[in-house]
């Protein structure tokens, strides 16, 4: 299921065959952000995972995350951790394939920096992923929102945190991933609640999910993931 | 002292004490070891929603969430194990005839009433203190620890340094809440001339009330907090983030003040009972 | 034989709901009394004695023993009682010696090992005191039922029918346990029973209940006049018998196979044992004179 996701979203950004944006050709814009991140080959962080959803309560877990170029990313968290199936292993540096279409919808400002908004159709009818929008950093050359819409799972939106002046490889220090997410009857059974809590007065059930991971003390290139993955998987 | 050491001597020379602690030396285990064989399947089942959004990493079947799903489980049963022992305090003593040794004593009824009641508060501590090692000490041997996952309305995680301090005042509230239970027995069997009824009594007492709480009719819904059974389960609240520390001392004041009455009732009806046995 | 009253009760009333058990009793008990407690089954007895050792409240009335209420003075009181109502129930699970060192305990202070192995040896129960109550027999159930109404060196003992149960051997043991604590420990005894012939023996002084009321009260041997008693002997080989007693009293024969005897009172205890010491099975001492004769001819 991750991987399908995973693959799924990265030939949205990897197949942009960006015919004609409406009157802008993003094609070059594209390019320049997937130059950039096959950059990066590889790299160790510490990670900070803080989920928020509205029946769930987990403390926030620090860890370590390793990426591997193209698109192994691994989590080691002490305990029990829950990662996102979505965005977890979000790597825009593939962004170029064939299959896709890039339109340009227009620039806009978003949270005080410039951005080029392009929407992706997928080519594949089958295709999980029915649409998404980037919000790419045209000076910057990267990619500071995605929103996709899938075929099952509904939307996800995921926003980047980067420093406010660009550094050698520029990577993100926060992903925020926002997803839809439903409630099911909880199973009581287990831990022999019977007893059932009223639901909470004036919070109500938005349906959405939250993980916001803070990246630190990126170790980018120096083969750390290597071996990590090496006797991993 | 000499006297309550006398109580507890006669406590743990009747068979019937030890049915508590072979009842939690064998469920606890067979708990564990269930849990052992079979509670991965059970965590996944409990959390196949948030499956579809998320991967999960670590080990959530550990001896925490044994000893959780242990207290969970056995709350139900320990009441009836407590008053096998509280309901025959007084009323066995009045059945076998021994009461009249005690009261021809020189030694007042209220102190004497006093002198029981302490030893059936140290043998219900001692049961539960024997239940939350057995199933702390032997969930951590079998599974280790970890994590600790709690399903209730919503699903709480807590990490593993957060857990035992839990887990402790879980079962220190659950020993007040038995000590109630102890209480009414302890109550009704000053009441009686053989140990059945208490026992059966406090079952029942217990048994409906929590029945009249699970309904959800609004008649039963005006009376429930008037039930104590429904202080009972508060336990829980140590298992929610944030902690809800005034439910917790509420429900703490309302299972004191029931023990309270129930022992004030019980020195009350033993002062003026006529020892006919 | 002192004169100053250690139990003096008056009025004693108590009902249970509609019926009332006990109707208005008044007795004095003086120190140094074996103080008989007479009267036939469901005469308002144990219910008296059970007021008196404030098992039961009483319904109205007044009990005062060494000159202090009992209803306001009742540890103190208790603390110089010894006590034992109905049947001896003690703790089956633990050994005779174990009941009376727990028992102690609640007097104040544990008995000392030297104590409890003296009232044991006054019970007759050395050997045993070691073993578990459970296992005892009627006969020493009573008996340590005694002794623990005695482990605290009391002023006042009360035992409420105290041969029940026992073994003719049994019966005249205690007898002259009691005797004894009279005697020779100057101790005031109250003992219940319904047969005329053991407070005779044993009592300087009575009171007769019935209905709930008091018929009689006085000294015994005024009461019931001479010193010696009739009897039948129920034993084993009446003939042999009848040689070893008529050593004793001149007066017994044979009749239905039973011997009949008029001898002193206080030679029925030592014929007995003499029997007993010569093989022959003693199955009762009956009093010719009946309770219930008594109460015709008080009438």
């Amino acid at each position: 299921m991750k991987r399908r996701i995973l693959v799924l979203l990265l030939s949205i950004f990897s197949s942009c065959t960006l015919l004609n944006a409406q009157n802008r050709d993003v094609n070059p814009l594209m390019e320049d952000v997937r130059a950039r991140f096959n950059q990066v080959k590889d790299y160790e962080a510490s990670a900070r995972i803080k989920i928020d959803v509205d029946f769930l309560k987990i403390p926030v877990k620090q860890g370590k995350i390793w990426f591997l170029h193209p698109d192994k990313v691994k989590v080691k968290a002490p305990g029990f951790s829950l990662l996102p199936k979505r965005g977890m292993n979000f790597s825009p540096g593939q962004l170029m394939d064939a299959g896709h279409t890039a339109i340009f919808v227009r620039d806009e400002i978003l949270a005080g920096n410039a951005v080029s908004v392009v929407k992706i159709v997928p080519g594949n009818a089958q295709s999980e992923i029915l649409i998404a929008t980037l919000w790419i950093d045209s000076k910057r050359k990267v990619v500071r929102k995605v929103e996709a819409t899938t075929r099952n799972e509904g939307t996800f939106v995921m926003d980047f945190t980067f420093k406010p002046i660009a550094e050698a490889y520029d990577m993100p220090t926060q992903a925020r991933i926002t997803f839809d997410i439903r409630k099911n009857e909880l199973p009581l059974g287990l831990t022999g609640d019977f007893e059932r809590a009223p639901e909470e007065k004036g919070k109500k059930n938005s349906g959405k999910g939250i993980v916001t991971i803070d990246y630190m003390d990126y170790k980018i290139n120096q083969g750390m993931a290597a071996a990590v993955f090496g006797k991993g998987r | 002292m000499n006297l309550l050491r006398f109580e507890l001597f006669k406590i743990f020379c009747k068979p019937r004490t030890y049915i508590g602690f072979a009842a939690i030396a064998v469920l606890v285990p067979l708990i564990q070891i269930a849990l052992y064989i079979d509670g991965q399947t059970y965590i996944e089942f409990s959390l196949q929603n948030l499956k579809e959004a998320f991967d999960f990493q670590g080990e959530l079947l550990n001896g925490y969430l044994a000893s959780y799903i242990i207290l969970a489980t056995l709350y139900v049963h320990i009441p009836f194990l407590i008053a096998l022992v509280s309901g025959d305090l007084l009323a066995g003593e009045a059945a076998s005839g021994t009461l009249r040794l005690l009261v021809t004593r020189p030694i007042s009824r209220t102190r004497l009433v006093l002198i029981k009641f302490a030893a059936a508060m140290t043998y219900t501590a001692a049961l539960i203190l024997f239940m939350a090692l057995a199933s702390l000490i032997l969930g951590i041997l079998i599974m280790g620890t970890g994590d600790l996952i709690v399903i209730r309305n919503t699903i709480y995680v807590f990490s593993e340094s957060d857990v035992l301090w839990r887990l402790l005042s879980a079962f220190g509230f659950g020993l007040v809440a038995m000590w109630c239970v102890a209480s009414l027995s302890f109550m009704f069997s000053s009441f009686a001339s053989n140990s059945i009824g208490p026992i059966i009594l406090t079952m029942t007492v217990i048994i409906s009330f929590i029945v009249i709480s699970a309904i959800d009719l609004s008649v039963f819904r005006v009376i429930k907090p008037f039930l104590f059974t429904t202080y009972m389960g508060s336990w829980k609240l140590f298992f929610e983030e944030p902690l809800a520390l005034r439910d917790i001392w509420l429900s703490t004041g309302v299972l004191g003040l029931h023990i309270l009455v129930f022992l004030t009732v019980t020195i009350i009806n033993f002062k003026r009972k006529d020892i006919l046995s | 034989m002192g004169k100053t009253p250690v139990l003096e009760v008056r009025g004693l009333r108590k009902s249970f709901q509609d019926f009332e058990a006990v109707k208005g009793v008044d007795f004095t008990v003086y120190e140094g009394d074996i103080f008989g407690f007479l009267g036939p089954n469901g005469a308002g007895k144990s219910t008296t004695l059970r007021m008196v050792t404030s098992l039961i409240n009483s319904t109205a009335g007044d009990i005062r023993i060494f000159g202090l209420p009992l209803s306001s003075n009742r540890e103190h009181i208790l603390s110089r009682m010894g006590i034992l109502v109905e049947k001896p129930d003690l703790y089956g699970f633990l050994s005779g010696y174990d009941n009376l060192s727990m028992l102690s305990s609640l007097n104040g202070k544990r008995a000392s090992r030297q104590r409890i192995e003296e009232v044991i040896h006054m019970v007759g129960l050395q050997g045993r005191e070691q073993d578990k109550v459970r296992k005892y027999s009627q006969g020493m159930r009573q008996r340590l039922g005694i002794a623990q109404a005695l482990i605290h060196d009391p002023e006042i003992i009360i035992l409420d029918e105290p041969s029940n149960g026992l073994d003719p051997q049994g019966i005249v043991d205690i007898r002259e346990l009691i005797i004894r604590l009279g005697r020779e420990f100057k101790k005031t005894v109250i003992l219940s029973s319904h047969l005329l012939n053991e407070v005779e023996m044993m009592a300087n002084r009575m009171v007769i209940i019935n209905k709930g009321q008091v018929t009689v009260e006085g000294d015994v041997q005024e009461l019931l006049g001479g010193s010696t008693i009739k009897v039948t002997i129920s034993c084993s080989h009446p003939e042999q018998a009848l040689k070893i007693a008529a050593e004793t009293t001149p007066d017994v024969r044979i009749a239905d196979g039973q011997l009949v005897l008029e001898i002193p009172k206080e030679s029925v205890a030592k014929l007995v044992s003499k029997l007993v010491a010569n093989q022959i099975e003693v199955q009762a001492v009956v009093p010719v004179r009946k309770l219930e004769d008594y109460f015709i001819s008080l009438t």
